[in-house]
């Protein structure tokens, strides 16, 4: 599952819950809606979930983990691969 | 508008704004302030009504074309605060203007009907919201595509 780049492997994974934010529970919101024919009155909890999390990502700045890909060619550079 | 907190003038001014057309903002001011004197014969309180019909148009999810592998899938992902509000206008005064072209009335006759409706949870972008938030819930499956 991971990428090497030279001696140092790199785990993706590490990466995924910094880069996407409030995953579970906009999934669970969308389930909710799916559930009960788009009706959100139904999905009061879900919803405040969501927005409660969106409004914890305020302050959080842009490029907090940049990508794999990122690291990769950081790695190359400064080995010279 | 002297006691009205920021976020309450910042939405008259969005209003105002969204449907100006050569900059002629008077006129625009003109036609909002006469929805809300229409407003003020049902509701006593017209700003909160107002803010109450944004709120309940404002969508939470949407979908974006992102191609993963020459197939574009429709990924959903959260909308940001300020663009809910947006969205929510800009809804609000399309359906308005649908109203106005279907049954050849004045604008503010419209939009005081498209508010009333939108703050009892019915009406033409109510219905647009309900429909991007389906769009989303079907296309849930390809939400780990979303990077964002």
């Amino acid at each position: 599952m991971g990428r090497k780049a030279g001696a140092l492997y790199i785990n993706p994974k590490k990466f995924g819950g910094v880069t996407k934010p409030c995953m579970i529970e906009m999934v669970s919101f969308l389930n909710c809606l799916a559930l009960n024919k788009q009706n959100d009155d139904k999905c009061v909890r879900q919803k405040d979930l969501l927005v409660a999390c969106a409004q914890a990502q305020k302050g959080r700045p842009k490029n907090a983990a940049k990508t794999i890909n990122y690291h990769l060619q950081r790695l190359a550079r400064d080995k010279g691969i | 508008m002297g006691d009205f907190d920021g976020e309450q003038k910042e939405l008259i001014k969005k209003l105002v704004n969204f449907r100006m057309i050569d900059g002629k903002r008077t006129r625009v001011r003109a036609i909002v302030y006469k929805t809300f004197h229409r407003l003020a014969r049902t509701e006593r309180d017209v700003i909160k009504l107002m803010v109450d019909a944004v709120d309940n148009i404002k969508p939470i999810c949407e979908v974006v074309k992102v191609g993963v592998a020459g197939t574009i899938y429709d990924v959903p992902g959260i909308v940001a605060r300020d663009r809910q509000q947006t969205l929510a206008i800009r809804w609000i005064f399309g359906a308005a203007f649908k109203r106005r072209i279907s049954y050849r009335i004045s604008l503010e006759k419209c939009l005081f009907a498209e508010i009333l409706d939108a703050y009892r949870k019915r009406g033409i972008s109510r219905k647009r919201r309900g429909n991007l938030h389906g769009l989303a819930s079907t296309n849930r499956s390809f939400a780990h595509f979303r990077w964002w």
